[in-house]
């Protein structure tokens, strides 16, 4: 795919996603009058005159609640909720709101003490309850030092070329052009991802945590059993403040972190590194985190080319070191929508020259968060389009492709993932996505569409 | 009937503050006893929606608690036992911005932030402390058995005495002034228990109903009706990119691995291929191995010694080749220029073992400069009653009739040519095509009996 085309490909799907974003924003910010954000200021400000002059207008403070909210301005709503319950200790659905809107300012003391008490009344239904019961032990556990959260998902994903087979069913061989006795072959793989968290917080006033996280996702193929796949990975390091009392939300975290992972059933790819991040809070609505990550990579090519040694040259993944910079963000639209992406460039030194590259690897995903078609269901659901595009350049030709030109890949990835929690600790999650993969050698130009869909839990 | 009730009461009350009183806030809720003493004026109960006035002191007694709400948003629910002074109070809604000054000789309060406190920052003064608020809700406890306290609920709060300065960052932590020597603790996570009994302090003991009449209290069966029914967003919400990144990453694995194997699959086919060929294109073998009869002298070119002849004789170049089943597919091109075009030959060979005849295809197609390609295309399909025994691929082409020693000669592109053109026995001459794949040349060999 020539350059031209990149970005004509990235102008496109960063137009896509403004377009997107922007639609977010109207539909979140937009109240059934279709009023702006200064509009409804004024409309809070009124609300709240009103209120001081008559307290006791129930029908004003709801609404002045409600909008607050929206405009998430927390403090105003817990003011007038507060109130309420000055007027009716008792009043469970005023307890319920406030502690959320107190878990929403972190503070989760406060925060656990309202929805208990929420939980405790005869008076609130049982779809408020089960919103409570699904976000209290979250909340609960902000309170404690040492705090674990896991999820898992396991399922089926389907793919219509499991084995990566070029699409014209050619090959560079030698600078040749030539086809394969293989093909192309779609298959299907039982999966199952769980990942597990633990912080431990220091509780000092930064927010200093130190954490750990692990992972393992591992497939099972129902025909190419040599594409088994099993990855155990992990990563420890501590996430420290950084001049808390001038800086605020400047995080700094160090880390170590390593890969051991299985292909058919046989030892393939390990790797282990650091990295150092820095995660910034710019506004209410910014995130960025900034990073560098260093990893050696250990591959074991095992009885790949029954004894060639030049095939062991072939895969893309090589014994070597590699080295990445990143930034990674997240930009809240809306209450109900969130833009999150990450940029990196990653230096592959491999042992092997025409398997040392260069990578660019830009994600984005806009996460919409809506309510779930039933009242019961407590949580929201998400419905995430998301886009991927790598660059992969390699240093110089690998003469058994091609003496004459170094392979360069554009990979393009487009899906639409959807998180469907159904009660507070079970749900359903998958994706649907397409893969294109560009390259300068036909041997790797491919496309595949892939189905993951399957049950998830979360505690 | 009660808001007129509530409203005249409110009136009553303004009548009676003193007129020269700039008016800050109201009276969000009371429960008695409560007392407000205006600037200059006496000291009269508190009630709902009655105004505050600047430097109003409030007090409460017994189970006496009070909310006030501030112009710019900003609410003080002040507990039982407390006294609290107003002390200066200036708020420009054009603006956003203004002046919030309390004092506060006892009791417990619950500060919840506004425009003011957000802009330029609302300030409690203590017997024991200073205490500055940026954009945020904090409890107060003045005067309690071990000194006062303060809990940050959001925001910043910055607490101060006698050269000491201690702020507080993180929603929960708080700290203790000691009521003998007025120290200030360092921050620590204030324990729910803690908390709880704070906000006992200021919110309304069962039964109080904070100045409304017991029948008019809300209800929930009001306020679900009223509020709306939207779910917060999860404290730790799907990982997104993070869950996909799985799939990603153990992807890139079998990616990486899955295109090293077709890689080599192509590869060996392609070695497989030339390894046959190299053997085929030595004498020995090919006479060997082609069982052919007769001697005969062999000499090799391409396309015979000359070339692909048609108007002149050219050396084709060679465009792919694809093994394709037990056989294999070569395409070679010769170009005339210009002027003339090119043709495109494409030679099929299928896998012939013990057979006594097998079809195999050689399709020339001719390009001209200008024209539509089918009306110049050439297809034979040539016979050969060559048996290759043993060999398990077989790429080489016969070409069963020499037209002249110069190599293929074709006639004008249209010409249509009899099936026969290259049906003759191997016996009386022939082509035998050789590609090589180690150095991407082919070669068709001249057979002369």
């Amino acid at each position: 795919m020539s350059r031209a085309s990149n970005i004509r490909g990235l102008v496109l799907a960063a137009g896509c996603v403004l377009v997107l974003a922007a639609w977010c924003v109207d539909e979140a910010g937009a109240d059934e009058a279709g009023a702006a954000e200064p509009d409804k200021r004024a409309e809070e400000f009124r609300l709240a005159e009103q209120l001081r002059r008559n307290p006791a207008d129930y029908e004003t403070t709801y609404r002045y609640v409600t909008l607050a909210s929206e405009l998430r301005d927390y403090e105003a709503a817990i003011g007038a909720l507060e109130r309420l319950l000055m007027f009716n200790p008792n009043l469970a659905r005023a307890h319920k709101e406030l502690g959320f809107l107190y878990a929403r300012l972190g503070a989760y003391s406060s925060a656990s003490l309202h929805l208990h008490k929420a939980l405790d009344s005869p008076d609130l239904e049982a779809a408020q309850k089960a919103q409570i019961e699904a976000q209290l032990p979250d909340i609960d556990k902000q309170r404690q030092a040492s705090r674990f959260f896991g999820g898992l998902h396991v399922g089926l994903r389907a793919q219509s070329n499991a084995n990566y087979f070029p699409s014209s069913g050619l090959f560079q061989v030698g600078g040749i052009q030539t086809g394969s006795p293989a093909t192309r072959q779609s298959d299907v793989n039982a999966f199952a991802l769980g990942q597990i968290s633990h912080d431990y917080d220091f509780q000092t006033q930064g927010g200093d945590v130190f954490e750990s996280r692990g992972s393992v996702y591992a497939t099972r193929q129902f025909s190419l059993h040599e594409y088994d796949v099993a990855v155990f990975g992990g990563s420890v390091g501590p996430r420290l403040a950084v001049a808390p009392e001038t800086i605020r939300g400047l995080f700094v975290k160090p880390y170590v972190t390593g890969l051991v992972s299985l292909l058919g059933g046989v030892n393939y790819l390990n790797a282990g590194g650091g990295g150092l991040t820095f995660r910034s809070a710019l506004g209410d609505a910014l995130v960025v985190e900034p990073g560098v990550e260093w990893r050696r990579l250990y591959v074991n090519q095992g009885n790949l080319a029954n004894g060639d040694p030049s095939a062991k040259t072939l895969a893309t993944i090589a014994t070597g070191d590699v080295t990445s910079g990143f930034v990674g963000g997240s930009l809240r639209l809306s209450d109900s929508a969130r833009l999150e992406g990450r940029a990196a460039y990653s230096r592959a030194s491999a042992y092997v020259a025409s398997q040392s590259s260069n990578q660019l690897d830009f994600q984005a995903m806009l996460r919409l968060e809506v309510d779930p078609p039933f009242r019961e269901i407590p949580r929201r659901w998400t419905i995430a389009p998301y886009a991927r595009f790598t660059q992969l350049a390699f240093d110089v030709a690998n003469p058994a492709v091609d003496p004459f030109r170094a392979r360069r890949d554009d990979a393009w990835t487009y899906g639409m993932a959807l998180d469907a929690p159904i009660t507070p600790l079970l749900g359903f999650s998958g994706h649907l996505e397409f893969l294109r993969n560009y390259s300068n050698i036909t041997s790797y130009q491919m496309q595949n569409v892939s189905v993951t869909f399957g049950p998830t839990a979360r505690f | 009937m009660k808001v007129f009730v509530l409203a005249l009461s409110a009136a009553i009350y303004l009548t009676s503050t003193a007129a020269s009183a700039e008016i800050v806030g109201g009276v969000g809720a009371v429960d008695p006893a409560a007392q407000g003493t205006p600037p200059g004026g006496a000291a009269r109960s508190l009630v709902l929606g009655a105004p505050i006035a600047n430097r109003e002191r409030i007090e409460t007694k017994g189970q006496g608690k009070a909310q006030i709400i501030f112009r710019d948003k900003s609410t003080l629910s002040i507990g039982q036992n407390s006294s609290v002074t107003i002390d200066h109070f200036v708020y420009d809604s054009r603006i956003a911005a203004g002046k919030q000054m309390i004092s506060v000789a006892k009791g417990a309060l619950r500060f919840v932030g506004g425009e003011v406190s957000h802009s330029s920052g609302a300030e409690f003064k203590t017997p024991s402390a200073s205490i500055g608020i940026r954009g945020g809700t904090v409890l107060l406890l003045v005067g309690g058995p071990n000194g006062d306290q303060v809990i940050l609920l959001y925001g910043v709060a910055e607490i101060s005495y006698a050269g000491q300065v201690v702020k507080l960052l993180r929603p929960g932590f708080g700290v203790k002034i000691s009521s003998v020597d007025h120290r200030i603790s360092e921050p620590a996570l204030a324990d729910q228990a803690t908390i709880g009994d704070l906000e006992s302090r200021i919110s309304s003991a069962p039964g109080q109903t904070g100045g409304v009449s017991a029948a008019f209290i809300p209800t929930d069966t009001q306020a679900a009706t009223r509020l709306a029914d939207t779910r917060i967003p999860d404290r730790t919400p799907w990982a997104g990119l993070g869950a996909i990144g799985a799939h990603w990453g153990g992807a890139s694995l079998v990616q990486s691995r899955a295109q090293a194997i077709n890689q080599t699959v192509a590869t060996t086919a392609q070695q497989r291929t030339a390894a046959l060929i190299r053997s085929l294109s030595s004498p020995t073998t090919q006479q060997g191995g082609t069982g052919q009869s007769g001697g005969g002298s062999l000499s090799s070119g391409l396309f015979g010694q000359q070339g692909f002849c048609v108007w002149s004789c050219v050396t084709p170049t060679l465009v792919s080749i694809n093994p394709s089943g037990a056989g294999v597919t070569v395409v070679l091109r010769a170009d005339f220029g210009t002027t003339l075009g090119y043709f495109m030959i494409t030679v099929d060979a299928q896998q012939p073992q013990n057979a006594a005849s097998y079809p195999e295809t050689v399709t020339v197609n001719y390009y001209p400069p200008n024209g539509p390609v089918s009306t110049n295309t050439y297809t034979y399909t040539i016979n050969s009653t060559m048996t290759l025994s043993g060999l398990d691929q077989n790429i080489d082409v016969n070409f069963a009739r020499v037209l002249d020693a110069a190599g293929i000669s074709l006639l004008s592109p249209g010409t249509v040519l009899p099936d026969s053109f290259f049906s003759s026995a191997w016996d009386s001459g022939g082509f035998q095509a050789i590609v090589n794949l180690t150095n991407g040349t082919f070669v068709i060999t001249s057979y002369n009996p």
